[in-house]
């Protein structure tokens, strides 16, 4: 088979470029006939061989880890301002998110990752593991960078030492970017992935659910503007991390490398201080013009009932018409009947359907006040269900009435 | 179905079938010009092996089976040998239990997990019945799932943690499940058995790119310590062992000789009679088609018809319907399937079909697959499917139930039928066709590569196809996608390569149909890249279960065409031209009066206009035309051409000699066709010079016209140089390897095209020899005949 090949190439390499009367017969090789097949003609990339490490250290003022891998490390106090946040929140317990009612910040790692493309499967690398830890008075910032692929192995090992047993992970998006692909890797590699297994929240989801309803979009980038007051001056946007780090394995152009070191910074730094930000938003919505309705569902999905019923009552003051049908709704699930009363009178007086559905199904099961109920039935639209509803009220009236009066009865 | 059956008059005892098939014979005997009956045939058994788990023992004897037939046995202790089969048996000969037995037992001895490829979703859902039903009679506690683009996001993790058996599709495996091969992890490090059905149809240019998917698919195994077992179905091919080790890069055992019973099968050559003897214009295959249909209707047989285009399976339809539904009040008796409709609609046909809600379905190729329709009586197969394998795998779909069943293949005028029809022992007794693959075409090879390479990176010296892997990373390093480190190929590229190769396809993007007539956008079909632009061109009469829609618009781009329902009582054809460039010659065979060669091309298709034909006339009733992009194709062809001054001497104008051009290269691409056992659509034909300059197509005035993409029709003593060529190209980008085996078969193809066109029984040239000629012509004694023989004369000196 090997010879029949050969002999293919060499017929190949007989072919002249384009046309066949042409004597002057060029080199055809494999690539040429891939490009004779391709419509469009590729330029070819060089290849420099990277620097290297310590030069490549160096140039991100990190310090060589192991062969392929170096690390920056950047301590800040706990008096650090990041927008309107300092990082003394960190200091004590936070509290208030529904997806961990309390977190010591000693347990938390932070995690953000950038990568070799964003589309995730196997052939992704990440090439910048950052983390971010509370140790002592300072907020501990690592960032692993690999100069070559050389120094993956060694860039899980050195994450695993950092870690400990009852880390609770913080990331945004990491659930379905960022974990995922330092697993799949870890697996490539037939490392121990050390983030298997642990506690993790995405801070991505509370802040969706807080705030997706009303912002345009929830990228980390709106929660720093929004939420956190922070803006970045000259950010190297994240989708141009893969080209960067390429730029230097391919050709030795660590020129855009600063500037992802300097972006990674800054998503853990948001991240850190996202965490008693998002607690804040938890605990007073309305202050920070969040979706209450949305923040006390968060709480109830997570078995937090008693916490969704106080975000509500606190806040019944800025409740729009579907927050105040929740609070109405768990008001009922307690038998605060007046209360649950006031707030549908005042729903039905704004014209709401299903707060008047909720008055008809009071006064029919609760008071059993089925004239009273059947004004409010009769005012509700056509429905298949409403006119059930009319129809039985009116026979249990009329059944009450031949109670009272047999008479009526009489043929 | 109630009523239809009281009007039958067959006396009792009498089987329907045959007696149809008996009345058929009888009263058209000039038409039935070959026949075939195959006796019923006796099961032969074997005992369940000794070693079946009690288990599966108990579940098989729930469901009534207490021995198995002789091949199942043998696929058994072939496969518990660890050696890799085949199993090439009829349809409804129990070939799901060759695999389901082998790898149910290994899910309960040892928890092994099994992976199942079937080339459609529908075909997978069908599967996971199957093994449930097994299953449940055994309680065996075994998990099969399928995991295909509609599993939804929070069942996928299920399905790779604790599937016993995935059920996929070879697109899924592609692009869904090999690019995660971590997160499948487990499911690869227990993987024993990978199941492969309907192997036949992994042939071509998707059977290159499935050889490729499954020589990543061991990669991956290897990666994780595993080594399946390849069990393997299909129908009936020259080379199934071949194919098998073809696509899976391995040796193969092949069990081909089947232990099922089966039912007495009655098959009929059909030619439809002479209507004009001098014009050899014979009456039109749906004529008949539509009679043995409608007759066998009637009889209250379950009846299908498989017809060679989406738009013949319209045709019949309507007129079917116009015979048997015209109550619209009534259930429809008639149902047309193809592909392009959406899903559901085929789910309701194929369940109607089962439950017998449908008396009659005209399908393209669609049905010929193992789609479960339940029991059938009669197929009609209007104009000769192209290949052997494709005639009886289709015929194969009447006669499931061991009950006798009838099969008709009615020949139209094409070539191809009337040389089977005339020499029904030809294709009674010929094998059928080979099915080729060439998993090392150059960039279908390329393609895998940067897959692989993605999903793991390549070693130096690693094996993987049968070109030069080094040459091929260095290639895709200076593409800027793979990096070399430490003798090892990483993936650097920002993308997901998988996503951007299309297994189905050299070319990508499906069109959708979008009905707008009612001022909304709905979704009606689908049509793939290929077909596009001869269905969906603006004008054009698109055809839905026999209701026409007119295409208004279509985006390109976009890849989308908006239509509108309309009362059209037309249909449309389109007319497409082709150019051709001779861009390198391989390899030649010269003499003193004609040369062939076999080279690379470059062909430039456009689709230019398109006729409008009325129903039931299908007499031509207007003109449109196409503004669509050229379509472009670098690929292998083997071409004949005559030295100018031997044209010159040896007719008496450049215009009998672009008539016998055109005709010996109808005759010639047919032949071709039959004699490298491909399909007359994997050739492609065009007649034209090799320089582009000008191409030959055949006029409306019946002869033949020389033209260019910039004048249309050119006059043929305008030009300097005369030589034209007969070029016969391999129909895909790149290649598929049809070119070599044309070329060693050159002298046959030009000597048995003289000997069918000077057999043929026609004066001047019909349709089944070099094309239709017009009656002008035959009065005026002209002979497209006699310029094709010369021309194939001329030809066959080598």
């Amino acid at each position: 088979m090997s010879n029949d090949l050969k002999q293919r190439l060499a017929t190949l390499r007989r072919q002249s470029g384009i046309h066949p009367a042409t004597p002057g017969h060029s080199d055809a090789t494999l690539a040429d006939r891939i490009r004779r097949c391709h419509a469009t003609v590729r330029t070819p990339v060089a290849s420099t061989p990277p620097a290297d490490d310590e030069r490549f250290a160096a140039m991100l003022g990190a310090s060589v880890v192991a062969p392929g891998l170096v690390v920056v490390e950047t301590r800040l106090s706990l008096d650090h301002q990041h927008g309107c946040f300092r990082l003394r929140r960190l200091r004590g317990p936070v509290r208030g998110l529904a997806e961990i009612t309390s977190l010591d910040p000693r347990r938390a790692v932070f995690v953000d990752t950038e990568t070799t493309g964003l589309s995730g499967g196997t052939g992704t690398t990440v090439f910048m593991l950052g983390m971010a830890r509370v140790v002592g008075p300072e907020l501990v910032l690592r960032q692993y960078v690999l100069s070559r692929f050389a120094g993956e192995r060694a860039m899980f090992a050195a994450a695993a030492d950092w870690m400990f047993d009852d880390a609770v992970l913080l990331s945004f998006n990491g659930r379905s970017f960022d974990l995922p692909l330092l697993q799949a890797r870890a697996r490539l590699l037939g490392c121990h992935d050390s983030f298997a297994g642990k506690s993790h929240v995405d801070l991505l989801h509370p802040t969706r659910r807080a705030f997706g309803g009303l912002w345009p979009d929830c990228r980390l980038l709106s929660a720093e503007q929004r939420l956190l007051g922070f803006e970045r001056i000259n950010d190297l946007p994240g989708s141009e991390a893969p080209a960067s780090w390429l730029a230097y394995l391919q050709r030795g152009d660590a020129s855009r490398l600063p500037g992802v070191v300097q972006h990674n910074q800054w998503d853990l730094l948001s991240l850190a201080v996202l965490l008693p930000a998002l607690a804040d938003v938890y605990t007073h919505p309305a202050r920070w013009r969040a979706d209450i309705a949305a923040v006390a569902r968060g709480y109830a999905a997570r078995g937090h009932e008693l916490r969704a019923f106080d975000v509500l009552q606190r806040n019944r003051a800025s409740l729009d018409e579907v927050g105040a049908l929740e609070f109405a709704r768990m008001l009922r699930r307690r038998r605060q009947w007046p209360e649950a009363c006031a707030i549908w009178q005042g729903l039905v007086d704004r014209g709401n359907v299903e707060a008047m559905e909720q008055l008809a199904k009071y006064h029919e099961h609760v008071c059993k006040n089925y004239v009273q109920a059947l004004d409010y039935a009769q005012r509700l639209p056509q429905a298949p269900d409403h006119v059930r509803r009319v129809r039985r009220l009116v026979e249990k009236i009329a059944r009450l009435n031949a109670a009272l009066c047999p008479a009526l009865l009489a043929p | 179905m109630v009523t239809s059956a009281k009007r039958v008059s067959v006396a009792a005892g009498v089987n329907p079938v045959r007696h149809l098939a008996d009345r058929l014979r009888d009263k058209y005997r000039a038409r039935v010009t070959g026949q075939l009956v195959i006796p019923a045939r006796r099961g032969r058994y074997a005992a369940l092996p000794d070693d079946l788990d009690r288990r599966l023992r108990r579940a098989l004897e729930v469901r009534g089976f207490d021995r198995l037939y002789s091949h199942q046995r043998q696929a058994w202790d072939a496969v518990r040998g660890g050696r890799h089969v085949v199993v090439v048996t009829p349809t409804a000969s129990g070939k799901t239990l060759c695999y389901n037995l082998p790898v149910l037992q290994a899910a309960l001895e040892r928890q092994a997990k099994a992976l199942y490829l079937f080339p459609t979703k529908a075909l997978s859902q069908d599967q996971v019945a199957e093994i449930s039903t097994l299953n449940q009679a055994g309680e065996l506690g075994v998990r099969a799932y399928t995991f295909d683009g509609d599993t939804p996001g929070d069942a996928r993790k299920a399905v790779r943690t604790r599937g016993d058996i995935v059920v996929s599709n070879p697109d899924m495996l592609h692009q869904g499940i090999l690019p995660h091969h971590t997160k499948w992890a487990q499911f690869f490090e227990s993987l024993r058995y990978v199941v492969i059905d309907e192997m036949h149809t992994y042939r071509g240019v998707f059977g290159s790119h499935v050889a490729n998917v499954l020589r990543r698919l061991r990669r991956i195994c290897r990666f994780y310590g595993s080594d399946p077992v390849f069990i393997l179905c299909s129908a009936t091919i020259a080379n199934p062992a071949q194919l098998a080790s073809g696509l899976i890069g391995a040796q193969v055992d092949a069990i081909e000789d089947s232990g099922a019973p089966q039912g007495e099968k009655h098959l009929l050559l059909w030619n439809p009679p002479v209507i004009n003897a001098e014009l050899g214009i014979r009456a039109s295959a749906r004529s008949q088609s539509m009679r043995i249909a409608r007759s066998a209707v009637k009889q209250g047989l379950k009846t299908m018809v498989f017809a060679q285009s989406r738009l013949m399976v319209e045709v019949l339809t309507k007129y079917l319907k116009d015979v048997f539904d015209h109550d619209p009040r009534l259930p429809a008796r008639v149902s047309a399937y193809r592909g392009g409709y959406l899903p559901t609609e085929r789910r309701g046909t194929e369940r109607k079909l089962r439950r017998g809600d449908i008396d009659c379905v005209v399908s393209t190729s669609a049905l010929e697959l193992g789609v479960d329709i339940g029991a059938l009586d009669v197929c009609v197969l209007n104009g000769y499917p192209g290949s052997i394998a494709a005639t009886w795998q289709r015929l194969g779909r009447a006669g499931r139930r061991q009950r006798p069943s009838l099969g008709v293949l009615v020949a139209s005028s094409q070539p191809l039928d009337q040389y089977i029809v005339r020499n029904p022992d030809f294709f009674l007794g010929a094998s059928p066709e080979h099915a080729r693959i060439d998993p090392d075409q150059l960039l279908i090879l390329l393609d895998h590569v940067r897959c692989a390479a993605f999903e793991l990176p390549f070693r130096d010296g690693e094996p993987f196809g049968k070109e030069n892997l080094d040459e091929l990373l260095r290639y895709l390093r200076d593409e800027g996608v793979v990096h070399r480190e430490d003798r090892q190929w990483y993936w650097t590229a920002d993308s997901y390569p998988a996503n951007s190769v299309s297994l189905r396809s050299v070319a990508e993007g499906n069109f959708v149909v979008v009905d707008i007539s009612s001022g909304g956008k709905n979704v009606v079909a689908e049509v793939d890249y290929s077909s596009a632009a001869e269905t969906l061109y603006e004008g054009a009469i698109y055809m839905l279960q026999a209701t026409p829609y007119q295409v208004e618009t279509l985006d390109w781009e976009g890849r989308k065409a908006f239509v509108r329902g309309t009362r059209a009582d037309y249909y449309t054809d389109s007319i497409d031209y082709t150019k051709l460039k001779i861009l390198d010659a391989f390899e030649r065979n010269h003499h003193t009066r004609s040369e062939c060669a076999r080279g690379e091309v470059h062909l430039v298709r456009r689709i230019s206009g398109y006729k409008k034909i009325r129903y039931y006339t299908h007499e031509n009733v207007g003109y449109g035309s196409i503004n669509l992009p050229d379509q472009e194709m670098h690929t292998t062809a083997v071409w004949w051409q005559i030295a100018s001054a031997t044209l010159d001497s040896q007719f008496s104008s450049r215009q009998a000699a672009l008539d016998g051009f055109l005709g010996a290269a109808y005759a010639m691409h047919h032949v071709a066709a039959l004699q490298t056992m491909s399909e007359p659509h994997d050739l492609g034909r065009a007649v034209g010079d090799g320089d582009a300059t000008w191409f030959a197509t055949v006029g409306a005035n019946g002869r033949g016209q020389m033209r260019n993409f910039e004048q249309g029709e050119i006059h043929v003593d305008d030009q300097g140089r005369f030589r034209p060529a007969v070029f016969l190209y391999d129909n895909y980008p790149g290649g598929i390897g049809l070119s070599a085996p044309l070329f060693d078969q050159r002298h046959e193809v030009v000597e048995r095209a003289g000997a069918m066109v000077g057999a043929c029984a026609c004066s001047y040239g019909c349709p089944a020899c070099v094309g239709p000629i017009l009656a002008s012509d035959e009065q005026r004694g002209y002979s497209t005949k006699r310029a094709a023989l010369e021309v194939l004369s001329l030809l066959a000196e080598h």
